[in-house]
């Protein structure tokens, strides 16, 4: 997919655990774990609003568009 | 799930009952295949009464048993299924695989018994225009609709697939 999650990189940069993200923003660890990964399909506008409150960043901070090389 | 479990007993008892039949069918089609002699009690068939054995009618015959057969093949598929939804399991590939091959089952069956009935009228020039209940094209447009239900499971199997991994 081209559109990449940098959640890690923010979990990592405001040194955050990912578990204590899942309970603020109020999603299973299972559920992060899918958005990390990306495998996640979509993403709802209230899930994107409680991460980027919580890491204090802006939607662009934790997703990127890769233009696919195929 | 009430109705489920009523219509899972009806299939399970007509599934039985297709097993006991399935011999004696077996052995009733084989004898009047083979033998040449004449038989007396007359044979009905999607309306067409054989009284004389003949090659033609042995076909028809054999088609029939075939197309009998092939219903109670797609009638093992549908018990299959309902033990899926009775699992709650609905929104699955085998479901899918299921209605497709009901469908399928249903069409094949339904050309198999009405072709050749429909040649055998044509040679004993008996071509008449039926209004009302007409086995093949019930058995064709069931087998239709079984495949659209597949197409709709394929979709709402997508679409939960799709609800799920949105967070």
């Amino acid at each position: 997919m081209s559109i990449i999650i940098n959640v890690d990189v923010m979990l990592a940069k405001r040194k955050m655990r990912s578990n204590e993200l899942a309970e603020r923003i109020g999603m299973t660890t299972a559920n992060l774990s899918i958005l990390k990964t990306g495998k996640a399909r979509a993403i709802r506008f209230s899930t994107l609003e409680a991460i980027c409150q919580v890491l204090d960043c802006q939607p662009g901070d934790i997703m990127e568009f890769v233009k696919d090389t195929n | 799930m009430k109705k489920l479990n009523l219509l899972k007993a009806i299939i399970d008892f007509v599934w039985i009952m297709a097993l006991i039949t399935i011999p004696v069918l077996i052995f009733f089609i084989g004898y009047l295949l083979i033998s040449n002699e004449p038989f007396d009690i007359p044979i009905k068939m999607n309306g067409v009464k054989i009284t004389v054995l003949n090659l033609t009618t042995k076909l028809v015959l054999l088609f029939a048993s075939l197309s009998y057969l092939t219903i109670v093949y797609s009638l093992y598929f549908t018990k299959k299924l309902l033990k899926l939804f009775q699992l709650k399991i609905i929104f699955d590939d085998k479901v899918i695989h299921h209605f497709n091959k009901i469908g399928v089952l249903f069409i094949v069956s339904g050309f198999l018994a009405g072709v050749p009935v429909f040649i055998y009228k044509i040679i004993i020039r008996e071509i008449s225009i039926e209004i009302g209940s007409n086995p093949f094209l019930y058995l064709v447009s069931l087998g239709l609709f079984s495949m659209v239900l597949s197409e709709v499971f394929k979709i709402a199997k997508t679409m939960k697939e799709e609800n799920e991994l949105t967070l």
